[in-house]
């Protein structure tokens, strides 16, 4: 149902990409004719590297998960990526509000947010789940944990140069919010008949802009005590990243652009700072005698081995530390040609590469057409294949008077689930909505 | 506007068709894990030693009955014996009739069985290493006396004495003393035609010893090696184990482990039937042997001798003959005791050991759960 009315609204509200805050090419606006000003715009990214598609088959008449046993290890192993990446980001425009200068410039000002989490775990968890141990050792460091909240204040400006050229930067202004982050340097798993060892080298960043977590006897953090006041507190970090674009015109009817977004980070400081780093090594129970084959000495024996592991894993408390994380980088290149025969209708060509500093990077290649009738509203379509697999889009804009209300609905492919003929989760989906008041 | 409507409204009638799905309905969430293979360390037992084992099977104070440490440890025979005990006072009291002359007393014949316990419990068969065998003579006078007569050792010796003195005051003179190396075990001694020779007036230079008594005794001592008449087979059940391995479908496990052995004994585990429950027509639940699950028989552990373990590779597989492990009830294992191989020292010390190290468990096939 929500898919409906999402793909409703897409059809009835209308809108360009360009529009949109985070991923426009700034150059672009050198050509608007007016100011405006953007209230709300909400744009929410979800990109997998792997869906649900990856994870269930069909098994006669019914389905089953890659780990049963019907379904063969490369069949289910084949269908995984070295590094499997789930990645969401909210991105939240408070207001923008553009005008166009007394000279050529066109002047932006933005306030707004931007939430990011996800996860990383590494093909070979799912390996030693699927087949066993036989292949050890395990290299396991690319698991990781992240999340981050972070304002922008970004001023941009853009000039035309001449009528067939322009370039655009936008400058921002990060206020970190908070941020967590769990990366591991060394993450190495050995598993054979003669033993089992783990090798550990891991940070874990929490911010403490309000609140402190505590620590045990030990030095251990303690996530069941805090101290704090509880309230909002200070910014844990700050940064800036800047925002580069052009577009080009060569002959009427035909543009080309490029940008390069959000190159810049921040620099956090995490007040919540824990290190795990050691080396376990089990090599069975070492000296089993006679008297301890009784049930609860063997399991005291067994709690004292975990406790043992959890020396290793647990994360000793340490200096509160800064960390400069870049924040996810956009590089977009575009071209457009308006038909001759209707110019109302283009066809356009695009690529995109984001690069995290979190998980596994997006790209994408697609190619599409849109309707545009100035001042009443605007269709656009395309179609592709990247880094999730193929991927769609549909966006629109429509003119109500002085308001422009755009919407934009991306989507991939994520399977079918067999006999059923429902589709899977998609790996990739983008939702925007915004609504603009155009200064006439 | 009309025409801008109608391409509305087709991608309104596109966006209404129905994408619901709920991946959760229907999927069978079993998951078959490790299903090359996954092996675990498990652990290393010991050193465990036949004092810890005989005291965990509560056989220790029936066997210490019949044996006993030495100082090193060793398994022995020990005995003593009194043969003849009399108190001075009355052997005086024999002597009135004519106390000027020496007194002769004949002491009963006497018939022991020192080595008996050695052929052991069960007819498990030690063979002694060293056996020790001792007459001796508490002589509480003030003069010495003499003693004749004949000792048999069956079936090794027999000995003949006459007048052997035991010294004045004497309270462990060595009348006799006899080893015997590697040879049969002294089950019986006798004594024969055992005199007493005393002196006359024994009493008038102390007339307080006739407190004391005259006494003539044995003892024997035989150190203990492990000989060759074993039983054929000793059945071991393991009841009630009640293993759950049927949920998780386990097809085969090998167990390996190598045992460090001090112990002078070869052990052979010559089969092993896994026990499974079944319930008969009539609903009655019953222990039976399960023929479709198979464990790797003939696994010997071979002899050692103090500090000299003999270590001994162990494979221990179970497997499914068709589909997989069931659940467990128990085991039935026989196990045959051997002869100890290889040169060294037979003797079976309380302290020797028998360590499995690096025991360790590789499950191949897989490891099935419901669910994650």
């Amino acid at each position: 149902m929500k898919k409906i009315v999402i793909l409703s609204f897409v059809a009835l509200a209308f809108g360009s990409g360009a529009w949109a805050q985070n991923i426009a090419n700034p150059a672009e606006n050198a050509f608007l004719e007016n100011g405006f000003v953007r209230i709300g715009e909400v744009q929410s990214v979800s990109r997998n590297n792997v869906g649900a598609a990856s994870f269930l088959f069909p098994s006669g008449d019914k389905l089953v998960t890659g780990l049963h046993s019907s379904i063969s290890s490369e069949e289910f192993l084949s269908g995984l990526k070295p590094v499997n990446s789930k990645y969401n980001q909210i991105d939240y425009n408070l207001v923008s509000y553009g005008w166009k200068g007394r000279t050529r410039g066109f002047h932006t000002l933005e306030v707004g947010a931007r939430v990011n989490y996800g996860l990383s775990v590494p093909k070979e968890i799912f390996q030693i789940l699927k087949t066993g141990t036989a292949q050890s050792p395990y290299d396991l460091s690319s698991l990781r944990a992240f999340g981050n909240a972070y304002g922008e204040i970004a001023y941009g400006y853009s000039l035309p140069l001449g009528d067939r050229f322009s370039i655009g930067g936008r400058v921002k202004l990060l206020v970190g919010l908070n941020s967590v982050d769990l990366t591991a340097r060394q993450f190495a798993l050995t598993m054979t008949e003669e033993l089992y060892k783990l090798d550990l080298d891991a940070d874990i960043d929490i911010t403490s802009r309000s609140k402190k977590i505590g620590t045990d006897d030990a030095g251990y953090l303690d996530y069941t005590s805090f101290s704090g006041k509880g309230k909002l507190g200070a910014p844990t970090g700050g940064g800036l990243a800047l925002d580069l674009g052009l577009v080009w015109k060569p002959f009427d009817g035909f543009s080309l652009s490029a940008s390069v977004l959000d190159a810049g980070g921040i620099l956090w400081y995490y007040g919540n700072a824990g290190t795990s780093s050691g080396s376990y090594t089990f090599e069975g129970l070492k000296g089993l005698t006679t008297e301890e084959f009784k049930q609860d000495k063997i399991m005291s024996r067994i709690n004292s081995l975990g406790e043992e592991v959890l020396a290793v894993v647990k994360p000793k408390a340490v200096d509160g530390r800064f960390k400069f994380k870049t924040i996810p980088l956009n590089t977009n290149l575009k071209a457009s040609y308006e038909m001759p025969f209707w110019k109302n209708l283009s066809i356009e060509a695009s690529g995109l590469y984001t690069g995290y500093s979190y998980c596994t990077p997006y790209w994408e290649a697609r190619g599409g057409m849109s309707l545009d009738f100035p001042h009443c509203f605007h269709l656009g379509a395309s179609a592709g294949g990247g880094a999730c697999g193929f991927v769609y889009r549909a966006n629109g804009s429509v003119d109500l008077q002085s308001f422009r209300l755009y919407a934009s609905y991306e989507n991939g492919i994520g399977g079918v689930i067999p006999y059923e003929g429902t589709p899977l989760k998609a790996n990739n989906k983008i939702i925007l909505i915004g609504l603009v008041y155009l200064l006439r | 506007m009309k025409k801008y409507s109608i391409i509305l409204a087709l991608l309104l009638l596109w966006s209404c068709t129905n994408m619901d799905y709920d991946i959760s309905r229907g999927i069978d969430k079993e998951c078959t894990l490790f299903t090359d293979e996954v092996s675990l360390p498990i652990a290393d037992i010991g050193p465990l030693s036949p004092k810890q084992l005989l005291g965990e099977v509560d056989l220790g104070s029936s066997l210490g009955g019949l044996f006993k440490e030495d100082g090193d440890g060793y398994l022995v025979v020990e005995k003593e014996e009194t043969i003849y005990s009399n108190p001075v006072l009355l052997l005086f009291y024999m002597s009135m009739a004519n106390p000027t002359q020496p007194l002769d007393v004949n002491i009963d014949s006497f018939t022991g069985y020192p080595g008996a316990p050695a052929e052991g419990p069960a007819g498990i068969g030690f063979t002694p290493a060293l056996q020790e065998f001792s007459l001796y003579a508490v002589n509480p006078l003030t003069e010495k006396i003499t003693v004749s007569g004949k000792v048999t050792l069956s079936p090794l010796s027999s000995e003949v004495f006459d007048n052997v003195s035991v010294a004045a005051e004497s309270e462990n003179f060595e009348l006799f003393r006899k080893e015997f190396a590697g040879q049969s075990i002294i089950d019986v001694c006798s004594m024969e035609n055992m005199v007493l020779h005393l002196p006359a007036s024994f009493l008038e230079k102390d007339p307080l010893g006739g407190l004391s008594s005259i006494t003539l005794g044995y003892r024997y001592k035989a150190q203990l090696a492990l000989g060759t008449d074993f039983p054929n087979s000793i059945p071991i059940p393991v009841n009630d184990l009640d293993l759950p391995l049927g949920q998780y479908r386990v097809k085969e496990v090998l167990l390996s482990t190598e045992v460090s052995n001090e112990i002078p004994i070869t052990l052979v585990l010559d089969s092993v039937d896994v026990m499974v429950k079944e319930t008969d027509d009539e609903g009655n639940v019953k222990t039976a042997i399960c023929d479709d699950v198979s464990i790797t028989p003939g696994l010997t552990i071979a002899s050692g001798c103090s500090g000299a373990p003999v270590v001994s590779p162990l494979a221990i597989t179970i497997k499914a003959k068709e589909g997989t492990i069931p659940d467990i009830a128990g085991l039935q294992l026989n196990l045959s005791v051997k002869a100890p191989t290889g040169e060294g020292d037979k003797r079976l010390n309380m302290n020797q050991a028998i360590s499995f190290n690096k025991l360790r468990a590789t499950v191949s096939g897989g490891i099935t759960i419901q669910s994650l």
